[in-house]
């Protein structure tokens, strides 16, 4: 029984903590600004598994500033090419908060985190509710 | 989320054909009378003894190294009378593990499914004028 109080405890403080990281980032994408940002590179990584790519946007933004913004996920073949486009997001002002203007890439952690807690919510509650079929 | 759905579906399904064993079920100790080996993990072997005085061989499908049953050591079943193999441990995971796993699948599914749609309006790129 310990462990199913567990599961509830500890699914209401990470459901807290995504609603409130979720809020946080539907108010960031809400007020950012937006911009297309070019590839101008595409950086490469060698180490003993071989060579691994990642492509370094240029953003214009409408402060006429340029961001730097080097991709996090490196491939082991170049999936970008110098030229191409992408939209990404940003606080003016604090470069370091670009990132692509993407679902995933910029909801994947809360929604994760709330899927986490409901499933721990709903097994932890179907204990208690459940418990008169199996006398727990 | 389609994905979610269905399983969210097949999970209450899963939880009204538990529910419905269990009320039509007979409660029965089952005994466990020898440990079975599985990769050098041990489940028990449990044999059930039924209101008519059968007796049912029931394996735990679950093993762990040491063991966590010890023979002697006994347990409460639930089996359809009408149906004597069919016996279940009495236990919240035992009795409603399909409906558990498929619950647990669903449930991340619909919320990141459903995400999408929800968010989708508020990522897109203004329109210009």
């Amino acid at each position: 029984m310990l462990i199913y109080l567990i599961f509830i405890i500890v699914g209401v403080l990470l459901l807290a903590f995504a609603l409130l990281d979720l809020k946080g980032r539907l108010k960031f994408v809400k007020n950012a600004e937006r911009s297309v940002g070019t590839v101008s590179r595409v950086a490469e990584r060698k180490d003993d598994d071989g060579t691994y790519y990642s492509p370094v946007f240029e953003i214009n933004t409408s402060q006429n500033e340029t961001i730097t913004y080097r991709h996090g996920t490196s491939s082991s073949s170049p999936r970008w090419q110098v030229g191409q486009e992408a939209v990404f997001i940003y606080e003016p002002g604090k470069p370091d908060t670009a990132r692509f203007l993407d679902y995933w890439d910029i909801f994947w952690f809360p929604l994760c985190v709330l899927a986490v807690a409901v499933d721990l919510l709903v097994i932890g509650c179907g204990y208690f509710l459940l418990r008169g079929y199996f006398g727990g | 989320m389609l994905t979610g759905v269905i399983l969210f579906a097949i999970s209450l399904y899963k939880l009204k054909q538990s529910v419905d064993f269990i009320n039509r079920s007979e409660r029965a100790i089952g005994t466990v009378t020898s440990l079975h080996e599985i990769d050098g993990a041990y489940s028990p072997v449990f044999t059930v003894k039924t209101k008519d005085n059968a007796q049912v061989i029931y394996h735990h499908a679950s093993a762990t190294n040491p063991s966590s049953w010890d023979i002697g050591e006994e347990a409460m079943f639930l089996y359809d009378p009408g149906d004597p193999r069919s016996v279940a441990m009495m236990s919240y995971f035992w009795l409603f593990n399909w409906a558990i796993l498929f619950m647990g699948i669903a449930i991340p599914l619909i919320i990141l499914g459903a995400g999408y749609y929800m968010i989708r309006p508020v990522i897109q790129m203004p329109q210009k004028a």
